[in-house]
């Protein structure tokens, strides 16, 4: 169904003639991860289900906050039913939902929330809550911990590390060495990251609110000869085989391709009720993987 | 339409028509299911064929978009230009380059910084120019007209044969009102033709059109101006993607199109009906063709099953026609347990049973006929032999004389003659001998009272008649022929051949018998008794007559009332006394 996000026209279903649907464009925030390309699965999974036609675009990366902006602008241009975004970075809201309410198409949210705009995706600061009582069970009382918060530009992250931090203080006995945030580009994190650990020789534990930046910090725990336990977010292949190899401790499960197919469904039955704003928030369900249930997560994508 | 009264020709008339009836029924039903499937099939076809090339071309489109914006908002395009120097510039031209690569549909690449109006390519021929000031502003003016993800659909400005192209671009900087740079991308009509469009459009009745939100045709397989363009705004405002009745220029096409969500184009398919209309008239061809087949072979198949059941049904009717000719004898070959078997065993044994009623019935009339013979000759001797018997005893009482025994002899005779049982038919000699004994007898009875004359021809001699065929009418001369006024008869007896019958004649010239009297003679069984006449003898005769000869044997009288009578027996001439034996 979509255009041009990598998938071969041929292999998608082809509807019966006459019932080409509405249109619904679809901003995300990147297409360079499994995640991502999960949540897109699950979108055109629904789109065939329910008749709807997808224009999904997606900027280089997480930090092209200009160029998801033009997206935004250059789709609105088209004739669309409604839109599905997922910004980049929580200062573009208000120009969001003002472009948005120009063109007058109803807007949802998705992965990332924006304020006062219905919202399909994780609960951020529950997985941060997740993440900080496995570290507090799998480290020794009183240990230090560092936090990573990815994108410190988005909403999703900044939830991740809120929630850690929160519960770390409130319920744990573990101490917070450091936490920092990306702002600009990826390469940038890591080398602070790996400063800070090369300055914080008491950190036990590390938490890092995303797949890519977890294996950033497996290479820099490997090139600083630590030994930490490391908490991740989000399960693609990759972060999967670390944690069965027992490099990484755990890591928190988002489910991609139901987040991508609820946000689709939530804008269809909006659209066919015909006003209004889409209802409310919708939070999918995450999980704890760790080496115990790891394969079977692989295999199934899902735990008992 | 003789051909018609054969049961077998009627069978296969009705069965055949019954067969053909049913197949053009089967045949229409199917036709019209086969017409409504391919035109559905087609239909659903066509749009899958729209669809996903459809879907080709709007992801080629989204695929130059997304590399015009990758490389428009990449962190070392920005850094170069931020850097304002020749080699960076060159850079730009090198990056242009390498985004050209990203795409195959991908033209040129261009980065055109307004400021100095200067435009870098990624072509390497003049790679970075600086326009005039005309030029920048046309060209500024191009680049800016694309919106949203549609392309804008222009000429290269910047090339000699000015070719048609579709343009994405997007301008840079965090003033969009002054933008640093702006980044664009064209992609050459043919090339995107050629991608695309050839290969759905390669059969010549096939037209493929892409249009823009105004449904202007951006690239077509033919010269767009073969089109109406109020037939395609129709077509493609329709709510259906299928439409079967779309009229360009002469010809009626089938239309098909669909949506392209990210350019927000319309990709329409049209194929023209005359060649659907050879495929259907192929395929109703073939259809007719084993329709025909299909009856030939079981109009065959019918013959030789009807032929075959007709069979017993033929054999029992040529039975029944040789039976109704006469050849009773023959029976029916029975053939099976079926409803024809059961026919023809009910015909043969009516058959039987006709034989059976044929031989009863034949054996019945024969007993009648002699028992009625012998009831006739038998009404006689009790008669005769009473009066005869009391004769001899008046004379034997009265007279004891020779002349008894000559009576006596005469009487024996008599009784010969009437009892003999070799056969019922005798000779003319032979009657007339029995008849004069029973003169002889009559004389001795009544003395003087009649005489009898002969006039026997000799061919009269030698023909057979019945047995006593003479005596009664003898007898009723003698006994009613004397009256009180004439005592004496005189008694004629003819017999002589007349032409091809026998002729045998008692005449008498006794008291005669009344003219109302002989008219009633004539049937004598119904007055048995009458004046001058004994009925019993004349009913006897009568019957033997009808029963040995039928209309050709016949009795009758003549008289003048008053001095004579004639009785008149015609016979057929015969020798044989067989020949008209009852059987």
């Amino acid at each position: 169904m979509l255009a041009g996000c990598g998938l071969r026209a041929e292999e998608e279903a082809v509807p019966v003639a006459a019932e080409q649907g509405r249109t619904i464009g679809v901003v995300v925030k990147a297409m360079d991860s499994e995640y991502w390309l999960a949540v897109r699965a699950g979108m055109q999974r629904a789109a065939r289900e329910l008749n709807l036609q997808l224009v999904i675009l997606a900027p280089r990366d997480e930090y092209a906050q200009d160029q998801q902006q033009q997206m935004i602008e250059d789709i609105l241009k088209n004739n669309i039913d409604g839109i599905i975004v997922s910004p980049v970075n929580i200062k573009q809201a208000d120009g969001i939902i003002d472009m948005v309410q120009k063109k007058g198409v109803p807007l949802l949210t998705m992965d990332e929330k924006l304020p006062g705009v219905t919202y399909v995706g994780s609960n951020n600061a529950a997985m941060g809550r997740m993440a900080a009582e496995r570290m507090a069970r799998v480290l020794p009382s009183g240990s230090h911990v560092a936090v990573v918060g990815c994108n410190g530009q988005q909403y999703a992250h900044v939830e991740r590390v809120r929630g850690f931090c929160e519960y770390l203080q409130n319920s744990t006995d573990l101490k917070l060495s450091f936490s920092i945030f990306g702002e600009v580009d990826s390469s940038r994190l890591v080398s602070r990251e790996q400063a800070l650990l090369r300055e914080h020789p008491e950190v036990m534990g590390v938490y890092v609110t995303n797949a890519y930046m977890t294996l950033q910090t497996l290479g820099i725990a490997d090139s600083l000869g630590r030994n930490y336990k490391i908490i991740g977010i989000d399960t693609q292949s990759d972060v999967l085989l670390a944690l069965r190899q027992g490099k990484l401790d755990s890591v928190i499960s988002q489910e991609g391709n139901k987040i991508g197919y609820e946000a689709v469904q939530q804008m269809y039955e909006f659209l066919q009720q015909g006003s209004g704003q889409p209802r409310d928030d919708r939070f999918m369900v995450n999980t704890l993987i760790t080496s115990e249930n790891a394969d079977a997560y692989a295999n199934n994508g899902e735990v008992q | 339409m003789k051909l018609f009264n054969n049961l077998r020709i009627k069978m296969f008339t009705v069965v055949l028509l019954v067969n053909v009836l049913a197949m053009v029924l089967l045949s229409l039903v199917f036709y019209q299911q086969m017409i409504s499937y391919y035109d559905r099939e087609y239909a659903q076809s066509a749009y899958e064929r729209v669809y996903i090339s459809g879907r080709s071309i709007d992801d080629g489109f989204q695929q130059v978009y997304t590399v015009i914006m990758d490389t428009a908002y990449s962190n070392d395009l920005s850094l170069l230009l931020s850097k304002d120097d020749d080699e960076s510039l060159k850079q730009v031209a090198v990056l242009l380059r390498q985004a050209r690569e990203r795409n195959s549909l991908l033209d040129s690449v261009y980065c055109y910084i307004p400021e100095k109006r200067l435009l870098i390519r990624s072509s390497t021929f003049e790679e970075i120019q600086v326009l005039s000031a005309d030029e920048g502003v046309t060209w500024e003016i191009l680049i800016n007209r694309q919106k949203g993800t549609s392309p804008f659909f222009t000429k290269d400005i910047f090339k000699v044969e000015a070719e048609p192209i579709y343009l994405y671009s997007t301008a840079i900087g965090p003033d969009k009102e002054r933008p640093v740079a702006y980044i664009t991308g064209t992609i050459k009509e043919r090339t995107l033709y050629l991608t695309y469009l050839e290969a759905i459009s390669r059969k010549n009745e096939n037209a493929v059109l892409l249009l823009d939100k105004d449904n202007s045709i951006m690239s077509s397989s033919r010269n767009p101006d073969e089109f109406d363009s109020d037939e395609i705004c129709e077509l493609l405002a329709s709510s259906g993607q299928v439409r079967r009745d779309i009229r360009i220029g002469r010809e009626n096409y089938y239309g098909s199109w669909c949506n392209l969500p990210f350019s927000q184009y319309s990709f329409c398919l049209l194929v023209d009906q005359r060649s659907l209309g050879n495929n259907v008239l192929g395929m109703e061809l073939l259809y007719i063709l084993l329709a025909v087949l299909v009856l030939i072979l079981s109009g065959e198949f019918l013959y030789m099953s009807v032929a075959r059941l007709n069979r017993p049904i033929e054999r029992l009717a040529a039975t029944m026609r040789q039976v109704g000719e006469g050849r009773l004898e023959l029976r029916s070959a029975v053939e099976g347990n079926d409803e024809i078997g059961y026919l023809a065993r009910s015909f043969n044994h009516m058959l039987d049973r006709m034989d059976k009623l044929i031989d009863n019935l034949a054996n019945e009339r024969a007993l009648k006929r002699e028992s009625e013979l012998k009831a006739l000759q038998y009404q006689i001797k009790p008669h005769f032999l009473y009066n005869t018997l009391n004769s001899i005893r008046f004379a034997a009482m009265m007279q004891g004389s020779k002349s008894v025994g000559d009576i006596l002899a005469s009487l024996i005779s008599l009784l010969q003659a009437s009892t003999n049982r070799n056969g019922v038919f005798t000779s003319v000699r032979n009657e007339v001998q029995v008849l004069k004994s029973y003169i002889e007898v009559q004389e001795f009875r009544l003395m003087d009272v009649f005489t009898v004359e002969f006039h026997i021809s000799a061919e009269a001699e030698e023909c057979v008649v019945p047995r006593l065929i003479l005596q009664p009418l003898v007898e009723n001369c003698i006994l009613h022929g004397p009256s009180q006024e004439r005592t004496f008869v005189h008694i004629n007896i003819d017999a002589y051949l007349d032409k091809e019958r026998l002729c045998l004649e008692v005449w008498d010239d006794g008291q005669g018998i009344p003219s109302d009297r002989l008219i009633g003679i004539s049937d004598a069984a119904a007055a048995p008794v009458h004046g001058g006449m004994s009925g019993i003898g004349v009913a006897n005769i009568q019957e033997r007559l009808r029963l040995y000869y039928g209309d050709s044997g016949n009795l009758s009288f003549e008289s003048d009332g008053s001095s004579y009578t004639l009785a008149r027996i015609v016979l057929p001439i015969s020798y044989d006394a067989e020949e008209y034996k009852l059987k």
